[in-house]
């Protein structure tokens, strides 16, 4: 008669009862940490799950992840890995961030689970202008250049040459303002801006931006014509001005003198609007008195400059040929 | 006792089997290669260079490049607007960190440089059996496709996460972790793959070597670099050596080696370093008939090697739709293609031979956008790019769709081209155009004040595609807005489905303009775009599973 011996069993069979008896399920604990509670628009907000739980998810509070409404559908949160979520808010305002954590027993039969929540502020103080055009000069943009902190300078063609046609350029445009934050409010002389609005720009703009948290700045947009020559005339003879149609900026004229012309001693007379001036290779040119070589096409940089502000310049170049 | 006997000779015989497996484990393999004795010849090295083009047939690698490229873009909406699953949380910018198709683009560009790494890095290893000029060039012209390959992977990542870390050519297994790069280092290092790349290369590639990147392909994407690197509106040396370049591949203007590396202002190195290094044949061993490249020698033209018209690869004229067909692969427009062929043996079940992605994108998944549908319906190329549902194809097919839809024709497998197996879709994918290289030409001339030089460019594309319906309508003289404008406006029509589009509205700068008013296109119809941040949306998260995996050696980026 075979005998087994009890005790070399036992321990298989206390082994495999043990094994068929179901894990307690612990309460788990939701706990948070972040390392500041106050952040500006799309900074990463760094969330650190420091708690006890199977499984973590996080609800940052804005809009579609606010947990208050999550029995009511169309919000949810975010689950967490590795004990770190990262977040941005894209609007300012105070977020109730809630951390859920939750222990489940197989299957998710049952289920245990904790919350804590941590209250996040999003502060918008951004001023900044990203870009400020004029979007329909006619049917072109013209965009407006930084020059300094605070001001803005577009410089504006007299005429354009579109489809063989020379038309003016009026003063009055339409402005296209692109600020860094949706936040902002901005006002032009005290009025909300308004994008179909046509501003007089013969007279400085002053453009006004408040951000949501209170922060106020104020921009200057100036606005310089390209100048050009009223008249320009050799030995008595009218220049022929053609415009590019690409560079507003940039002109050719030509002036035809009689067969047998010394061309390389001839004074120009030309005249200018108030405040502008004219160069040869950074010479200062005055009409009727200097003397010019033009057996080469001679370029004429015309500048002018904003009344009492010389850092506000527009330049022409125009080319003159004599034939 | 005769149990006992059993017992002990199983207990032997079971531990010779273990012993007998252990020696088995402990043997070298008599025939296996390793990485340090594989790349010896040319042949060894050229079949690691297909390992990384072979990258670009996966499933994987072009999955993300139309999710990204074109399912993003506003041309098109489909059919993941209310379905919560992952691509839909991207292309309607609803999305986290640990998104698959953030982490899947990341890692497939990744797997693609490490295998250009190793072209890269074991070039030096191949001994030549002779010293023939024609054996350098053919080391040379591998390791100058892995360099363009290697960029090409770059550029995917910057572009689509900014600055990403730069992976040694030779990994160290205990320095695995490497920081991210700044977006200028890695625009810089991809600059510098290419640059050397179009030395390196012939012009084009023909008959056996159809499908190889040559000089065309290196320096079309160069000028696109380049592009990327430049800010529209603001004065750049990007936006002038993209002209330079404009200049070499359109106009045929001469440039030098020394040229096109910047050799004088970008390089430590001597001469004759640089040319061992690139493989060219060692002035020292030169016979008499060999050229001997210096920095002042000419780079080859390559002005007259492809053509904006339709024009096949035999000289046969085209329509337009058939240029993204298998009957247009390789036509004289051009530039690069990711070839894709049947499956050799004939089978079902392939994933890299061929691939059914056009077909699944024009049947099922996405379809035309009212906003694109806007632009292109009074455009010559309309009918020949799209095709309404429940009307017929140019081939006579039914399109069994909605009515109310639009397909597009670039996606579309004409019903003589259909393989045997739905896996085995057999269309290259044209990764680059002739018409692109003018459009960028074009982009940069205006933005270098050179608008009519900018308007021919810009007209040659639409010449082309006006002989569609002998139409007369050509762009027209303006100022920088207004020419930028009509050749975004071209670039748009002329490039539309060809899986770029969403990248070419942020590097324009007006991403967040354009998908603001996509979303409210038809509030009933989608939301795309409604939630896209600018300022943080332009790019994507890096995945969460590599800053976790990091420590935090990798940062992630601002507003994620």
């Amino acid at each position: 008669m075979k005998t087994v011996n009890i005790f070399k069993i036992l321990p298989f069979f206390v082994l495999l009862v043990s094994a068929c008896v179901e894990e307690e399920l612990i309460m788990p604990v939701a706990s948070v940490e972040v390392s500041k509670t106050v952040y500006g628009i799309n900074e990463s907000v760094v969330f650190n799950f420091t708690g006890q739980a199977q499984q973590v998810a996080i609800f940052p509070g804005d809009n579609t992840h606010n947990y208050d409404l999550f029995e009511s559908g169309g919000n949810t949160g975010f689950v967490v890995n590795k004990g770190t979520f990262s977040y941005a808010y894209k609007q300012p305002g105070t977020y109730k961030v809630v951390v859920v954590a939750s222990n489940y027993s197989e299957g998710a039969v049952n289920m245990l689970k904790d919350t804590t929540s941590v209250m996040i502020q999003v502060i918008d103080d951004d001023v900044t202008i990203k870009s400020l055009s004029c979007p329909r000069v006619l049917y072109d943009e013209i965009a407006a250049v930084s020059v300094n902190e605070t001001d803005w300078l577009v410089c504006l063609p007299q005429r354009v040459l579109f489809r063989g046609q020379q038309p003016n350029i009026p003063s009055t445009q339409r402005l296209a303002v692109k600020l860094a934050s949706d936040s902002t409010v901005l006002l032009v002389d005290g009025f909300a801006f308004s994008a179909t609005k046509n501003y007089q720009l013969n007279n400085p703009l002053t453009l006004s931006l408040t951000a949501h948290a209170g922060n106020v700045m104020q921009y200057t947009l100036y606005m310089l014509r390209l100048p050009e020559f009223s008249v320009f005339k050799l030995n008595g003879v009218d220049g022929v001005l053609t415009r590019s149609e690409f560079n507003y900026d940039k002109m050719t004229m030509t002036v035809t003198l009689p067969a047998g012309t010394d061309k390389t001693k001839l004074v120009p007379e030309f005249t200018l609007s108030q405040g502008q001036e004219v160069f040869v290779n950074d010479m200062l040119i005055r009409s009727a008195v200097s003397e010019i070589d033009f057996s080469m096409p001679v370029v004429f940089r015309i500048r002018n400059t904003y009344p009492d502000k010389s850092y506000l310049i527009a330049e022409t170049e125009v080319t003159v040929s004599v034939l | 006792m005769k149990n006992n006997i059993l017992k002990w000779s199983l207990l032997i015989i079971s531990s010779l089997f273990i012993t007998g497996c252990s020696e088995f484990l402990n043997e070298e393999p008599l025939a296996a290669s390793s990485k340090e004795d594989y790349y010896r010849t040319p042949y060894q090295l050229q079949e690691a260079l297909n390992g990384v083009y072979d990258l670009l047939q996966s499933n994987l690698y072009n999955n993300c490049e139309w999710i990204f490229g074109e399912a993003c873009g506003d041309d098109v909406i489909g059919n993941d607007e209310s379905t919560a699953n992952q691509i839909a949380e991207l292309v309607n910018f609803r999305f986290n960190t640990s998104n698959n198709w953030i982490l899947n683009r990341y890692t497939v560009n990744y797997r693609g440089i490490n295998r250009a790494n190793q072209v890269i890095a074991n070039a030096n290893k191949v001994k030549l059996v002779s010293t023939d000029y024609g054996k350098y060039t053919n080391v040379r012209e591998i390791l100058g496709q892995a360099k363009f390959l290697r960029a090409m992977f770059y550029f995917n990542l910057v572009k689509t996460y900014g600055g990403v870390p730069i992976r040694p050519e030779t990994e160290d297994i205990n320095n695995l972790v490497i920081p991210r790069s700044t977006k200028e280092e890695v625009y810089a290092y991809i600059e510098k793959d290419l640059r050397e790349a179009a030395i390196m290369l012939s012009p084009k590639y023909t008959d056996d070597d159809l499908g190889k990147a040559g000089r065309g392909s290196v320096v079309g994407l160069l000028m696109k670099v380049l592009m990327y690197q430049a800010t529209p509106g603001v004065q750049s040396e990007k936006w002038e050596e993209l002209v330079e370049l404009g200049d070499y591949f359109v106009t045929g203007k001469a440039l030098t080696l020394g040229d096109i590396l910047q050799f004088e202002e970008k390089y430590d190195e001597d001469w004759e370093s640089l040319r061992k290094r690139l493989w060219f044949k060692p002035a020292a061993i030169s016979a008499e008939t060999d050229p001997v490249e210096t920095p002042s020698s000419p780079l080859g033209d390559i002005a007259n090697q492809y053509n904006v018209e339709y024009i096949g690869i035999y000289g046969d004229a085209l329509n337009y739709w058939e240029i993204f067909t298998q009957k247009g692969e390789f036509y004289r427009g051009s530039v690069f293609e990711v070839m894709f062929r049947e499956s050799a043996d004939g089978t079902g079940g392939d994933q890299n031979e061929g691939t059914g992605i056009f077909q699944d994108l024009y049947s099922t998944r996405l379809w035309i956008s009212p906003t694109f549908f806007d632009v292109i319906k009074n455009d010559p190329r309309v009918s020949q790019v799209i095709v309404r549902g429940g009307t017929g194809t140019p081939d006579g097919e039914r399109v069994n769709t909605n009515d109310n839809r639009y397909l597009s024709l670039k996606w579309y497998t004409p019903k003589k081209e259909r393989p045997l197996y739905s896996d085995d879709y057999a269309k290259n994918r044209r990764f680059m155009r002739y018409s692109e290289v003018l459009l960028m030409y074009a982009e940069a001339l205006n933005e270098c004040e050179r608008g009519a030089d900018a308007l021919i460019q810009l007209n040659k594309v639409k010449s082309a595609a006006n002989k569609i319906t002998s139409s007369a309508t050509l762009y027209t003289s303006g100022g920088y807005g207004y020419m930028r404008d009509q050749i975004w406006a071209e670039r748009r029509l002329e490039l539309c489905h060809e899986w770029d589009r969403f990248f070419d509205i942020v590097r324009q700068g007006r991403a967040a303009k354009i998908f603001h008013a996509f979303a409210s296109e038809s509030a009933t119809m989608h939301k795309r775009g409604q939630y896209f941040v600018e300022g943080v949306n332009e790019i994507f998260p890096i995945p969460q599973t590599e800053i976790d995996l990091s420590n935090g050696v990798i940062t992630q980026n601002p507003g994620y």
